[in-house]
């Protein structure tokens, strides 16, 4: 998309950018560059959150996608451009700034077009999560009862999906893995606790020695709550929630299998002396006998 | 061309090159460590290239100056009540501006807070900060050093450093000034700002469970980096210190008949902010970004350094940090990877390298955290040279080597792997060379070259013999020695001296 700035923008005066005099790490800039963004620093000046500004934000971030400082305007035009548009609509009683539904299925997917040679930018990922919180933010509050709780698990696995995507070109992406936590730990729903037990382990399948997927196990098994001890004043230690001694055995074992595919492995020794010490020491702090020689054993 | 992705991060860049270039020794003027370079030579032509350096320092001041942005922060009427600084801060605007910080009636009071961003007219970001405010302490550090401090390596009547002419004047003391008056400047609205980027995590109504975690900027990602961006800066600009008590506060101590124990009201002080760097820590023994994230070198180091500026080290599972870091090193490469079952890079030399020197520093019962290596009781420094003066072999030496992780194979990996032949380091053999990794490659170096040894390396090996000041060497020592860095602030010792010797 080329946009005319000039002439779009012929009422602004555009603002060049301040080093001072003789600065030190002088950027070699292209003229399309700085046109974008004398003009840009105008509009955040005045502050004008419109459709223009908006649209200028994209050319800038086509040209820059690290820039944190336009991405922050960007989610201000998109929150001004919805309560603009939605005045008079239930979503502004939220009296939480929101995106309607639209613009964030567009901004995913710019997010997701500049991402694709950006796959370790940090705004990126951190956009996609100031959207989704948005979206989970508005499913909640528009639907009823059991169908606001299938409509949010529903935006959780379309965004898993995204991200397997991702995983699919660099398995070990750090800010990939990261947004899972993040989405199954907000949505914190007990299907997707599950299912990315069996991601994990499918992960594992395809390289043993993916220590991200390890560890999504690990997270999974610990947070979700599905196979820990119940929440007693005994059931943890150090506040973290442990494995049932069941539980316990049967990962033991797993990464026993796993240790046996390549015994120089790291990823599956390091997960079943994690598990061990776990177990002994939460057996040992909780003085039970019988817990400490059945974990030793 | 290729810059322009970096354009949000300018105060990186200055950071990245002004610190290499400062542990080349760029900027001593008698040179203890480099080659004979610096030393020998006309005195004009060094004067010279001395004023030409003091001028580059002085456009590093400029430029970051127009890298900060101001930004207004709410705080409630309490917690400004009950912060010194917030009071300060709050009184030195209303000179200026009565209107803005009035009361507002519901509580809350309006400050202007700031900080440094990736470039001018963009929003404060701790990252640029965290480099901002190492890079002016540099400049500040060189231009303010103590005359005192390193000595001249060879017999010239010339007695002391950065000492150029007649007039003993430091070349570089203006831009030094320069730098100094810019962070008082700015310090207290960075604080502010700081404060502003505290968030509440977990959902945990117990107040003993609370975690307080920082965001990286307004409307930015938490994790444990923004911890470390801000405590760094914080503990250079004396942030961090302990504060005595308020009178109330001794009221109340006299009243429970207790006159010794100090409380200390600072909020960066706060057990919930120890207690989320903890929580990053994983069941592998490194940290993640956020908890239960897995675990990587520069996030565990953001960690460590952050709890060991907070004094909160003995919170985490030590010895298994312990292992998860040794295990980092590759066996056959003598690099460091940043987890488990990834590739070698040179970056990770400091970012793991260093956290194992934070590490042995604490471990070797370091109370109180301060630049230029461990604080030794009475009598201790004595019984150390005694000890050294006695001839060792090679493998007792090993035995004794106060490092834990084997500093000959990672001077090897940078010397030998890291470096382009065209100048410059980088993360492995076939990638490019860049600042970043030229930086952390370096101070990765000098961290195995210098690391537990207990003072500075005045003198090299070559001319007395005496090679306790440095860790065993790769390579001929007179000419692959580095400055030493401080392996929580990643700046010269000589600097933090510098930095925290100031009355702000």
């Amino acid at each position: 998309m080329t946009m005319d700035i000039p002439t779009i923008f012929a009422d602004i005066e555009p603002t060049p950018q301040d080093d001072g005099p003789e600065p030190v790490c002088a950027i070699s800039y292209s003229p399309e560059f700085v046109e974008a963004h004398d003009y840009l620093r105008s509009v955040v000046k005045i502050d004008e959150r419109s459709e223009r500004a908006f649209d200028l934000t994209t050319v800038c971030l086509k040209l820059n996608p690290a820039n944190y400082t336009v991405w922050h305007f960007r989610r201000r035009c998109l929150i001004a451009l919805t309560a603009a548009s939605h005045a008079s609509d239930r979503l502004r009683d939220a009296n939480l700034p929101t995106i309607d539904l639209a613009s964030i299925e567009k901004d995913l997917d710019f997010a997701d077009r500049l991402g694709g040679t950006n796959p370790k930018n940090y705004q990126l990922w951190y956009h996609r999560r100031a959207l989704l919180e948005c979206l989970l933010r508005v499913s909640d509050g528009n639907l009823p009862g059991e169908e606001s709780s299938s409509g949010i698990v529903k935006i959780a696995r379309k965004e898993l999906e995204y991200v397997d995507k991702i995983l699919g070109d660099d398995s070990k992406n750090y800010h990939a893995w990261s947004h899972r936590q993040w989405i199954i730990r907000t949505v914190n729903n007990s299907d997707l606790w599950v299912s990315e037990v069996d991601y994990s382990h499918s992960k594992i399948l395809s390289d043993p020695r993916n220590n991200s997927a390890w560890n999504q196990r690990w997270f999974a098994l610990h947070e979700g709550q599905i196979s820990t001890r119940s929440n007693s004043s005994k059931a943890s230690y150090r506040g973290k929630s442990i494995l049932s001694l069941e539980k316990a055995n049967d990962e033991a074992n797993y990464a026993l299998c796993g240790a046996k595919v390549d015994p120089f492995n790291e990823s599956p020794w390091r997960y079943l002396i994690s598990v061990l010490t776990e177990q002994w020491r939460f057996a040992q702090n909780s003085g039970d006998a019988g817990e400490v020689s059945i974990v030793s054993a | 061309k290729g810059f322009v992705s970096l354009d949000a991060s300018h105060p990186w860049m200055v950071y990245w090159i002004l610190h290499s270039l400062d542990l080349l020794g760029h900027f001593d003027l008698f040179s203890s460590f480099t080659s004979n370079a610096n030393a020998k030579g006309d005195m004009t032509m060094r004067e010279v290239e001395a004023f030409q350096k003091a001028d580059l320092l002085t456009r590093v001041v400029s430029t970051l100056s127009h890298c900060w942005s101001g930004v207004c922060v709410e705080f409630s009427s309490r917690d400004v009540q009950g912060d010194d600084k917030l009071r300060e801060l709050v009184r030195s605007q209303e000179i200026t501006n009565k209107e803005r910080n009035k009361d507002s009636g519901d509580g809350t009071v309006t400050i202007i807070g700031g900080g440094f961003g990736g470039g001018p007219s963009q929003m404060p970001h701790c990252a640029p900060t965290y480099a901002a405010v190492l890079a002016l302490s540099i400049v500040a550090g060189i231009g303010l050093a103590d005359n005192s401090s390193g000595k001249v390596r060879n017999d010239e009547s010339e007695i002391s450093t950065n000492k150029i002419n007649q007039n003993n004047r430091n070349p570089y003391r203006e831009a030094g000034e320069l730098a100094l008056n810019l962070l008082s400047e700015k310090r207290l609205p960075l604080y502010a700002f700081f404060l502003s980027l505290r968030e509440r995590q977990g959902t945990h109504d117990d107040e003993e469970d609370e975690r307080i975690a920082f965001r990286m900027h307004h409307d930015g990602e938490i994790d444990v980096r923004a911890s470390y961006c801000i405590l760094a800066p914080c503990k250079l600009l004396g942030l961090i210190d302990e504060t005595a008590p308020t009178s109330s506060e001794k009221k109340i101590n006299h009243a429970k008949g207790d006159t010794s124990s100090i409380i200390s009201s600072n909020p960066l002080l706060a057990p919930s902010i120890a207690k989320h760097i903890s929580a990053c820590q994983t069941h592998e023994g490194g940290f993640g970004a956020e908890p239960h994230n897995e675990a990587h070198g520069g996030y565990t180091f953001c960690a460590l350094a952050s709890l060991r500026i907070l004094n909160a080290v003995e919170q985490i599972d030590v010895d298994n940090l312990r292992g998860w870091l040794a295990r980092r090193q590759m066996g056959y490469e003598g690099g460091f990877c940043g987890r488990t079952n990834k590739l070698v890079d040179g970056c990770y030399s400091f970012w793991q390298g260093g956290a194992m020197a934070v590490l042995d520093e604490w471990d070797r019962g370091a109370t109180e955290m301060k630049g230029g290596g461990s604080e030794m009781i009475e009598g201790e420094r004595e019984k150390k040279e005694e000890e050294y003066e006695e001839e060792l072999d090679e493998e007792e030496e090993w035995e004794r080597s106060e490092i834990s992780f084997d500093e000959i194979m990672l001077q090897r990996y940078i010397l030998l792997c890291a470096q382009d032949v065209n100048g410059g380091l980088r993360d492995k053999p076939s990638k490019p060379r860049d600042f970043y990794h030229t930086c952390y490659n370096l101070s990765g170096l000098s961290v195995a070259q210098h690391s537990s040894r207990l003072w500075l390396a005045d003198d090299i090996a070559n001319e007395s013999g005496d090679d306790s000041c440095l860790n065993r060497i790769f390579g001929d020592v007179t000419v692959n020695i580095v400055g030493r860095t401080d392996p929580v602030l990643n700046i010269r010792v000589e600097r933090v001296e510098v930095m925290l010797s100031q009355h702000f």
